[in-house]
């Protein structure tokens, strides 16, 4: 990964760590702030039902205080003294006396508990109301269930004695706690309340109700409430309406105890997360859109950061890419004093002082070569040399004997000089070849073509030679390739021409063509001949390395030089006893084709030009 | 004694002769009604006509063939004589002469064949002054059946139903108020009465105050509250039990099980507690679907509270359901009555809750019994507790106590009570009688012109005429609706 992709990601990673802290930060803030807040409402909307749980229960007490004050009520408690009372005179009493005074419940109750007048349940006169307490006849209101003909309901009930009756009669009065109760509560946006009327042995979803009467959600409400039952403490639960956080409430459940102290109803007061996830979803897209912005001035950052510090250090990387490439004369420019500055000037001085050393080297092998090849002139020169010195002085001495004598010798010695010059013509030129090796001239040529041009060429020789066995394993699938065929030819022929020297004994000789991926060719003449050392393999390509007895050195030379220049490569692998074989990979030069088109027509029109120059020359 | 002896005859012949002076009947006048029920049509063939108050208002304006007296007695009608064949399926009615419609044309053979034939399915010929009816099967019940109100007879083809009765309608708003003026040519003799006003839908709260302050003559009460009325002086008529208080379940009995709970239920109701104390006294426990004056053998079935063997029966059922009982919400009585067995039935372990619904697992049905006939009064109560009609067409006692049993042992219905219909009548009418049956017989009653309620101020006719209501006006002596 580059600097400059480290120094983004630094940034950037800097920037996300903190726009997510900050909004964490906030949002946490903000969280603990809306628990307050509905904690606070949720108090204020508690004292507000106690109060007017209470202000009811304070009414209802007044009520049953004067109904118990009232002359029907002493009435009634004088007409029971002593005797059985009539109920069916009395049936219709407690309902229009709770009708006048707007209780839901009243009750006229003999002192022992027996039921004379019921408004709740104008039939249940003489049963006995097993719930009565007398002890509660001076206290205040209290929350009691109430069986009616349709079931039970709960109401907050007050006991009183008729007065001055001596306890002979007792009105127990109350007011439903229903939605109606519910509905005088005053509560803010998004806070509701809802009461469980806890009127039956197992939880029911019947007995919840809000200010609009029964609550269809029950499932997911049911458990808080019924934490409550089981403890008589407040419980305070998150619940998930849907998927969607915006239905979140938050419910506080709270226990309202009844007379025996049996937890009498639940009071929910449900807070809606509505607003809070809406402030936090705010939250949120502030951060994000804070985030967005910040990562954007990080990449600004770290992209001008970035340049300034790895400006120099690409420099330094192109100069060292130019350095291994070969160039000598590379330097940096030194903008800073600071650390790269100093690293600027190194690499400078490195490259100088590497120029100045590989100048005295170049010297060096130049002096080396020289050196070689003036010993190697001289010792192929000194061969030929020496016949011809004894050849001179031996028609030196010829002379000096009869004319017929010196005639045969001077026929001898002339036809061994002509050899030995030949032989001298010969080296001279081999050299004069190697200096003077030719640009390839790249032509499309079909390789298989020339493989079997050479092979035809020394077919003859082959057949002469009977142990010797001549195999072409060509690939048909061959595209043409980029050469010049005169060099390929050349290169190829003195390969087989070492192939052949190597087995005098006889063998096989392979000439294999091989389509490569990248549409060149791979090219192997192998044989069976006696095989080379490794040390051998290793300096063969050496100039003036030879192991034949009569080698200049200079074949393998001039095979490498032509493939070089052919942008191939040329291996050799072998096995003493078993043979050798070299592969030449030759690429498709598809590029070289066309550049020498490109110069046969720049060529062309400079040869038209100067043409053209010279003929208006020549009129002039 | 020999002293006083003839002083005090004389004495007592001087005001016996006052009292019958001021009792003596006296013609004009007309008496105000109030009635709870709201008919909306006069046709004795409206379904309403099963009801007593409808039933009253069909033999105010209506005769049929023959009338059941109140010994159980056939008195003649229209009819004037009858034969019945060996057989009991062919009669034969020999019909009143000189009888006319209200609109002045004559009651032939065939008006009263064509109006029978209405909602019969008896095959009825007539001719001359006489009429013949011929049954499918023999049936002793005929001329019961034939008493009732529904087989009044009627002007066929009439727009507005023409009738023979004591008094024809003079105005009439549906569901709200009928006056009836007297029939001049009554074949029975000119009622007292010059007219009748009855005001319908009537609260029993508004019906007394009406009665208390002097602007009605007759005002239907509510079974409770005779006892109150009775107490404070009033006036008070009463029929003999003709209206049934039960429970009616929904649905027969799945199981074992069921019927037990059902038995239990029926045990363990305190009838007479109920009666005492709700129903103020009146009315009789009932065991079986008629009442006992009617068959004379009510008293067979049980009606005893018997708390001991309906736990037994409980005890024998491991869960009891939750039975809703509905009851009629207009009918004050039946909501306390409703509650109060809900009471017995959770003494002994069952669960009852009280609905207002229709399709209440028990209803408290109150049914009225439109006769006297055993036979008749038990098809009818059986169709009205939808407990299917045994279609008795015998008198004979055993049969009658077999039909009832069978209908009892299906376990649908609970007989709680049978209860009479009860009036207040103002000091100013003389001469009301109620039949056992509950019908009244107000063309002889009189008012006593100084008491009447039309001369007390407000409460002339007049001022309770509704204006927009249609008159009938006279034509010919006739009354013919526009």
């Amino acid at each position: 990964m580059s600097f400059h992709r480290k120094l983004l990601l630094a940034f950037s990673a800097t920037v996300f760590f903190v726009v997510v802290a900050v909004a964490w930060t906030v949002s946490s803030l903000t969280r603990s702030a809306f628990d307050r807040i509905t904690q606070e409402r949720t108090r204020a909307l508690v004292r507000q039902f106690q109060q007017e749980f209470n202000s009811r229960g304070r009414e209802v007490v007044k009520q049953v205080e004067a109904i118990a004050a009232a002359e029907p009520a002493v009435h009634m408690a004088l007409a029971l003294r002593g005797a059985q009372p009539d109920y069916g005179a009395y049936i219709p009493e407690a309902k229009v006396i709770a009708d006048s005074h707007q209780l839901d419940f009243l009750e006229f109750l003999d002192a022992q508990g027996k039921i004379i007048s019921s408004a709740q349940w104008p039939g249940k006169f003489g049963y006995q109301d097993a719930s009565l307490n007398v002890a509660a006849a001076s206290q205040g209101a209290y929350l009691k269930p109430e069986d009616l003909p349709q079931g039970s309901a709960l109401g907050l009930f007050a006991v009183r004695a008729a007065r001055g009756t001596d306890n002979l009669l007792f009105v127990a009065g109350g007011k439903r706690i229903d939605q109606a109760f519910l509905s005088t509560l005053d509560l803010p946006a998004g806070v509701r309340a809802l009461l469980y009327e806890n009127l039956a042995p197992a939880l029911s979803a019947q007995l919840l109700i809000d200010s609009s009467g029964r609550q269809q959600e029950w499932a997911k409400i049911a458990p808080i409430i019924g934490q409550v039952l089981a403890d008589g403490l407040e419980h305070t639960a998150t619940i998930h309406w849907t998927a969607r956080p915006d239905d979140d409430e938050t419910i506080d459940a709270s226990p309202l105890p009844g007379e025996s102290g049996r937890v009498a109803a639940v009071l929910l007061v449900g807070s809606s997360l509505r607003s809070y996830v809406e402030l936090n979803r705010h939250v949120r897209d502030v951060a994000l859109l804070v985030g967005g912005a910040g990562i954007l001035l990080a990449f600004s950052i770290s992209s001008w950061a970035a340049w300034l510090v790895t400006r120099p250090l690409e420099r330094l990387t192109a100069a060292a890419r130019s350095l291994a490439a070969g160039a000598r004369e590379v330097t940096v420019e030194v903008s800073s004093r600071d650390e790269l500055g100093e690293l600027a000037e190194a690499f400078n001085r490195m490259t100088r002082e590497l120029g100045e050393q590989s100048a005295r080297l170049v010297q060096a092998e130049r002096v080396a070569a020289w050196r070689e090849l003036a010993r190697r002139l001289a010792h192929e020169l000194k061969n030929p040399l020496f016949p011809l010195q004894l050849t001179v002085e031996n028609l030196v001495r010829a002379h000096q004997h009869s004319p017929q004598i010196f005639e045969e010798i001077f026929s001898e010695s002339a036809t061994t000089l002509l050899t030995e010059i030949a032989n001298l013509k010969s080296t001279i030129a081999q050299f004069a070849e190697f200096s003077k090796m030719p640009r390839p001239d790249f032509q499309p040529v079909d390789v298989n073509q020339i493989v079997q041009q050479v092979a035809r060429v020394f077919q003859a020789q082959v057949d002469s030679h009977t142990k010797i066995r001549y195999r072409l394993d060509l690939d048909q699938d061959l595209a043409p390739i980029a050469a010049d065929r005169d060099l390929v030819h050349r290169a190829l022929c003195n390969l087989v021409l070492n192939a052949l020297d190597a087995m005098p004994q006889g063998g096989t000789m392979t000439l294999l063509t091989r389509k490569r991926r990248d549409q060149g060719v791979r090219i192997e003449v192998r044989d069976t001949g006696k095989g080379l050392t490794g040390e051998q393999c290793e300096r063969l390509f050496t100039p003036y390395y030879t192991t034949k007895p009569n080698g200049t050195g200079l074949g393998l030379a001039i095979v490498q030089s032509i493939i070089s220049d052919h942008r191939g490569t040329i291996s050799v692998t072998s096995s003493l006893g078993e043979g050798t074989s070299f592969a030449i990979e030759l690429p498709h030069n598809g590029g070289e084709l066309n550049r020498e088109e490109g110069a046969a027509s720049r060529l062309n029109a400079t040869r038209s030009r100067l043409e053209r120059e010279s003929t208006s020359a020549d009129r002039r | 004694m020999k002293h006083f002896g003839w002083p005090l005859v004389a004495v007592s012949s001087v005001l016996l002769s006052l009292t019958y002076g001021a009792t003596r009947p006296q013609y004009g006048g007309t008496a105000h009604i109030l009635l709870r029920s709201a008919p909306n049509s006069l046709d004795p063939g409206s379904p309403q006509s099963t009801l007593m108050a409808s039933a009253n208002l069909v033999h105010l304006l209506y005769d049929t063939l023959v009338s059941i007296d109140d010994t159980g007695q056939v008195q003649p009608g229209l009819a004037v004589s009858w034969q019945v064949a060996q057989d009991q399926r062919h009669w034969e009615f020999q019909l009143r002469d000189g009888v006319k419609f209200d609109d002045g044309s004559t009651v032939s053979a065939d008006a009263a064949a064509a109006s029978l034939r209405r909602l019969n399915p008896w095959k009825i010929l007539s001719h001359g002054s006489s009429l013949d009816i011929d049954l499918d099967r023999p049936d002793a019940s005929l001329l019961a059946e034939l008493a009732l109100a529904k087989n009044a007879i009627v002007k066929a083809g009439s727009e507005v139903p023409r009738g023979t009765g004591p008094f024809r309608a003079a105005e009439w708003v549906s569901q709200k108020r009928l006056l009836l003026k007297a029939n001049e040519e009554y074949w029975g003799g000119r009622p007292f009465l010059d007219a009748v006003e009855i005001e319908f839908g009537k609260s029993y709260r508004e019906q007394e105050v009406a009665l208390a302050l002097g602007r009605a003559d007759v005002i239907e009460i509510a079974t409770e509250d005779a006892r109150r009325l009775e107490g404070g002086g009033g006036r008070i008529a009463e029929s003999a039990p003709l209206e049934l208080l039960a429970l009616v379940f929904s649905h027969a009995p799945q199981a074992d099980s069921e019927s037990k709970l059902r038995d239990a239920l029926a045990l363990c109701i305190d009838r007479a507690t109920i009666r005492n104390v709700l129903l103020g006294g009146k009315g009789e426990l009932a065991g079986g679907i008629l009442p006992n004056w009617m068959s004379g053998y009510e008293f067979l079935f049980p009606s005893q509270l018997n708390v001991t063997q309906a736990q037994e029966e409980r005890g024998e059922v491991n869960q009891a359901p939750l039975w809703t009982l509905g009851y009629n919400p207009m009918d004050g009585i039946s909501q306390v009555v409703a509650e109060r067995i809900a009471l017995n039935a959770r003494e002994v372990g069952l669960r009852v809750q009280l609905a207002t619904a229709a399709n209440a697992d028990i209803l408290l049905a109150r049914i009225h019994l439109p006769s006297a006939n055993a036979a008749i009064a038990l098809n009818s109560a059986a169709a009205q507790l939808g407990l299917g009609e045994p279609k008795l067409y015998t008198a004979n006692a055993d049969a009658l106590y077999e039909a009832e049993a069978a209908l009892l042992a299906t376990k649908r219905v609970v007989p709680l009570f049978h209860l009479p219909s009860e009036y207040s009548v103002g000091a100013a009418l003389r001469g009301w009688k109620m039949g056992r049956d509950g019908s009244w017989s107000l063309a002889d009653v009189w008012l006593n012109h100084g008491e009447s309620a039309t001369d007390r101020p407000g409460s002339a006719i007049e001022e309770t005429r509704d204006s927009s209501a249609p008159v009938l006006p006279r034509s010919g002596g006739h009354a013919e609706r526009n």
